[in-house]
């Protein structure tokens, strides 16, 4: 698309946010007409209302057809998930800090009285709620942990593409037929079909839908767009696709209606190099051009900004800013553990560079063989500044996933879900995201249950580690409570077509059907943890300047005296920091994390599988900061924590970027098999020029060979953000990275842009 | 291969270091300086022994100071110096090892001025060529060329200062001649050594048309192709209160973009490729 066409999608999809009601309603109005039968019955029933009845449009300049909502980017409610929230909330939703709604009148009323009278004691949450022991609310209440994914639908997965783009629709239904004439018990299969077919259905509206409008196109080219539109939907409405707009075309559809089904997310497009690139070479060997496969390219990229998330204002505090988790990878190996880089690779790239918005999430896998021109590609794209593409490491990722029981081929096809959880495509049901477990609360809580009385460091830190294991324990009793009941109150039939061993087995993705069963929980805190425990191991066990139960009191008075003043100066400046590649430091926190690790796997969730750790925060450091009082390493009670997950304490580097990630190489990266989170910020001169360039594709290689998972970057001066808060409307277009997504700067509440504003600035 | 008797004096070691040479450098800073450049960016590195820096801004006004920089618990005391021994330097300068392979980076001396600590620099030199690390210099050129010839037998690249030709205006601005740099320049030229003149752009000191002219015509001279422009800067000024040193040039403003450009078409001119900031 040119220039001019982009500005105008773009200018289009920000304008001021609706909350939409349309799907509760229609989701509702059938969940009533449905009762008495089997819960996936009703909610693939539910699904298939949905795609029969929401309005459907086309929006001016699309090339791709399919909107989740009339007016771009508003946010759907989920009543039958958690109607509690949306209640509290229907009037401060247009005025929070931050990701607002604009909340009709009508609606409000129609919510009042219709929608949550009816969801109030029916929901997700009402069924969690009542069945979250004792015990783990207790740990809960004490912000030890937090268990998520209680008020939403399931997403967090990648569907796989593969076998639809092969088959076609008729294809797959045919299939699933089959299976239902060998087993007609199977409620997933009667579900399946249901949805499959109004998902044609809803397919063959849009083929009408684009004819009519065609007919009053302005112009020809634009009536020859419509018109290929309202082709290519009657062709993929039961066939495979041929060609690449037909590919993208059914994809687009199918993402969709696993968002009308699950209304969540990160419901993630995987590796689209891999699985688009036949289509690519098909219609480049017919004779298009490379241009107008990057048209097509800038229309969905542009469209899967069109797709946000209604959250609650507590989740958006934590998720602040969008991330829908459109994430694609690019790059990678291919089952044989070549290189997988091809022109579509570079196309991805080249047409997002155009386009700089947060969505798509673009990452970049990295290893031994990838050519270094890929490299600069991707490091000509980081220089924009969007923080997009984040970089992966198939040197570290691939073996971490060997070790969880993934076969080697399998391992090599992994790609990334939401912002940084590593996942096997049309494989795994991870439940990524189920819990975030403050390791930096853990030693709060340690020292002051015995009034900081221990007889050495050592039984200190044997005491952090029970304790660890205590509360591991029940973050993973609350999370497969939590499980229970996505797979009791809301399966994802649709979701599980695209899932194998689902179809194999029978069974339902919340029910055991994929082929890779994890549940994800994130050790949050790392960094404050490690410089704690190196402060106190010296200022109070070595040169004995303090004791520990006095050290204790201070923190509990949030250092407010002027020996506290003084002392937390002292902390702040003399006692070494992680992220500044100092073995002592940085080995206590990989002492910490690698047994939180061991910890977290030994538990079970309720599909067969384990726990997997992750240290990733998205922007969970405001909010879990807020909850912990004083620190050791300086920090004043309620401060953030560290960005990221393995990221240092902001303004605490001072040795530079090599300097953090040697630090970072010393936690076994290879554990983390839930995927972490590494952000560095670069001021725009370190990449100026072409030796700019070369420097960071050399900086990327290193990271590579020091075996961390994750990198991203954020490539803007403080002077642009500082610019950008004073007058937002200039800047409205400012994309930069967040945590594991990019967001819109001036989206972002004051706290967040204020972290990013602070996180050390490499220049030299 | 070195004792550790000899002992360097160190002020800074600045890894990721990118405009010091090729690729992802450490930047090793010596001090001890004979140039009293009045410009200079690194006050700090002109006296040859350890000092003292207080920055009054992160002063917490203890009620006895203990001018002790490892006590000072708002750090704004910092011990400017401290001693290494080869051993302890190589050590620290490996760390980032991998960035240097995959860069094609590696490790820089700079000051003050290297030949100062000719007997230390050249047997760090000679450690980190001997594991394949790539070494460059940043030096001044003045000192003996005995030295200068020791120290560069262990470099790959050597960026020379050049910041005032006429020999007398150099005395008297800098303390030192400037025959010696040239000579010593055109020494080195003969080790088939890779050189890069540098020249700093002062405004009023060595950015005045017949020296530049001069510089051109001295560096074409010589055979050379290529020249770094290190245009003028305020950074250092706030080390000079620290240092309760009195900055000259407070009242000058860097150049713009503009005046920077004249300059490189002046060096252009005479054949010269021009990088603007090393």
């Amino acid at each position: 698309m040119d220039k001019q066409r982009i500005e105008r999608r773009k200018d289009a999809l920000f304008s001021a946010r609706d909350f939409s009601i349309e799907r509760a309603c229609i989701y509702t109005t059938s969940w009533q007409e449905s009762e008495g039968l089997p819960v996936i019955v009703r909610r693939a029933l539910a699904t298939a209302a949905v795609l029969d009845n929401v309005a459907i449009s086309i929006r001016d300049d699309e090339l791709l057809a399919g909107n989740r909502t009339i007016r771009p980017r508003s946010g759907i409610a989920s009543p039958e998930m958690d109607p509690y929230w949306i209640l509290d909330e229907l009037d401060s939703m247009s005025t929070r800090p931050q990701d607002s709604f604009i909340v009709s009148e009508t609606d409000k009323s129609i919510y009042r009285e219709q929608l949550y009278p009816y969801w109030a004691g029916r929901s997700l949450k009402d069924a969690v709620n009542s069945a979250i022991p004792a015990e783990v609310r207790c740990a809960q209440a004490e912000n030890i942990f937090k268990l998520n994914q209680t008020d939403k639908g399931q997403g967090h997965i990648i569907p796989g593409y593969e076998t639809v783009l092969a088959a076609g629709l008729g294809g797959l239904r045919t299939k699933i037929e089959q299976l239902r004439n060998q087993s007609p018990d199977c409620l997933l299969y009667q579900a399946q079909t249901l949805i499959l077919a109004a998902l044609q259905r809803h397919i063959a509206r849009y083929a009408v839908f684009a004819g009519e409008i065609a007919e009053c196109a302005a112009d020809d080219a634009r009536y020859g767009e419509l018109q290929r539109i309202a082709a290519a939907c009657r062709k993929i409405e039961n066939a495979a696709p041929e060609t690449f707009f037909e590919a993208c075309q059914l994809f687009w559809f199918i993402n969709l209606a696993a968002q009308y089904e699950s209304n969540a997310s990160s419901i993630s497009p995987g590796r689209f190099d891999q699985y688009m690139y036949r289509f690519y070479t098909g219609d480049i060997a017919h004779g298009m051009t490379d241009g107008q496969i990057k048209d097509i390219l800038h229309c969905l990229w542009l469209k899967m900004n069109d797709v946000v998330l209604l959250r609650s204002a507590d989740s958006a505090r934590y998720f602040a800013g969008f991330p829908t988790g459109y994430t694609i990878i690019l790059g990678g190996l291919n089952p044989r553990g070549r290189c997988s880089v091809n022109e579509l690779s570079y196309l991805a790239l080249e047409a997002y560079q155009d386009i700089c918005l947060p969505q798509p999430n673009l990452g970049v896998r990295i290893n031994e063989l990838t050519p270094q021109q890929f490299l600069i590609k991707t490091a000509e794209t980081i220089r924009l500044g969007t923080g997009i593409p984040q970089i992966f490491n198939d040197e570290v990722i691939v073996p971490g996933f060997l070790g969880r029981g993934v076969s080697l081929e399998d391992a090599r096809d992994y790609s990334v879900v939401g912002c940084v959880e590593l996942s096997i495509p049309g494989k795994t049901y991870g439940l990524h995201d189920i819990a975030l477990f403050n390791l930096l609360k853990v030693l709060e809580l340690t020292i002051q249950e015995r009034n900081g009385q221990f007889d050495d460091f050592a039984a200190l830190l044997e005491a952090v580690k029970a304790n660890t294991d205590k509360y591991a324990e029940l973050m993973a009793e609350g999370s497969n409570v939590v499980e229970a009941g996505h797979r009791d109150h809301a399966p994802t039939p649709f979701l599980s077509v695209f899932v194998e061993d689902c179809l194999d087995k029978g069974a339902d993705v919340s029910a055991g059907g994929a082929r890779y069963n994890f549940s994800g929980v994130q050790g949050i805190g790392i960094a404050n943890l490690s410089d704690s425990l190196y402060n106190i191991k010296k200022t109070c066990f070595e040169q004995k300047t303090v004791s520990l139960p006095e050290l204790a009191a201070i923190l509990g008075g949030d250092y407010r005296s002027d020996a506290g003043g003084r002392l937390k100066n002292q902390l702040i400046n003399k006692g070494m920091k992680y992220g500044n590649d100092c073995d002592e430091v940085d080995e206590l926190g990989a002492e910490v994390l690698a047994h939180y690790c061991k910890t977290v796997e030994r538990h079970h969730n309720l599909r067969g599988g384990i726990f997997i750790p992750g240290a990733y925060t998205v922007s969970a450091h405001i909010p879990l900061g807020a909850v912990v009082g004083a620190t050791a390493d300086g920090r004043m009670a309620g401060e953030q924590l560290a960005d990221g997950g393995l990221s240092p304490m902001t303004g605490r580097d001072c040795k530079g970027p090599t300097a953090v990630l040697k630090s970072v190489s010393k936690l076994d990266n290879y554990l983390l098999s839930n995927g972490s989170l590494l952000n560095m910020k670069f001021h725009p001169s370190a990449l100026a020029g072409q030796t700019g360039i070369l420097n960071m594709t050399g900086f990327l290689r290193a990271f590579m060979k020091l075996k961390i998972q994750h990198i991203q970057f954020n490539v803007v001066s403080a002077d642009t953000l500082r610019a950008a808060q004073f007058a937002p409307e200039k800047y409205k277009n400012l994309v930069i990275r967040v945590a594991g997504y990019s967001a819109i700067f001036v989206d972002l509440d004051k706290a967040i842009q204020e972290d990013i504003i602070k996180r050390t600035e490499h220049v030299f | 291969m070195y004792s550790d008797d000899v002992k360097g004096l160190v002020f800074n070691i600045q890894r990721y270091s990118l405009h010091d040479g090729n690729g992802i450098r450490t930047t090793v800073f010596m001090k001890g300086c004979p140039l009293r450049c009045p410009w200079c960016c690194n006050p700090e590195s002109l006296l040859p022994q350890p000092e003292l820096m207080k920055d009054e801004e992160y002063c917490l006004h203890c009620v006895v100071c203990s001018r002790d920089d490892e006590i000072c618990p708002g750090n704004a005391l910092l011990l400017q110096g401290r001693w290494w021994s080869v051993s302890q330097l190589v050590d620290e300068l490996q760390k980032d090892y991998l960035f240097f392979l995959t860069s094609g980076g590696g490790v820089t001396f700079s000051g003050g001025e290297v030949l100062l600590q000719c007997e230390f620099v050249t047997a760090a030199l000679q450690a980190l060529v001997n594991l394949g690390v790539h070494a460059a210099i940043e030096t001044s050129g003045i000192g003996d060329w005995q030295r200068l010839d020791a120290l560069t037998n262990f470099c790959g690249l050597v960026m020379y200062d050049l910041k005032i030709m006429d020999d007398e205006v150099s005395r008297v601005t800098l303390g030192t001649g400037s025959r010696i740099v040239k000579d010593n320049f055109r020494r080195l030229l003969q080790k088939k050594i890779k050189v890069i003149p540098r020249v700093p752009l002062i405004p009023g000191y060595t950015a005045l048309p017949q020296n530049l002219q001069e510089i051109a015509e001295f560096v074409s001279e010589c055979g050379l192709n290529e020249v770094d422009l290190l245009p003028f800067h305020q950074y250092g000024r706030k080390k000079y209160q620290r240092l309760n040193k009195e900055y000259k040039l407070t009242e000058q403003l860097p150049f713009s973009t503009l005046e920077i450009d004249v300059v490189k078409k002046l060096f252009e001119s005479y054949g010269l490729s021009v990088r603007i900031g090393g």
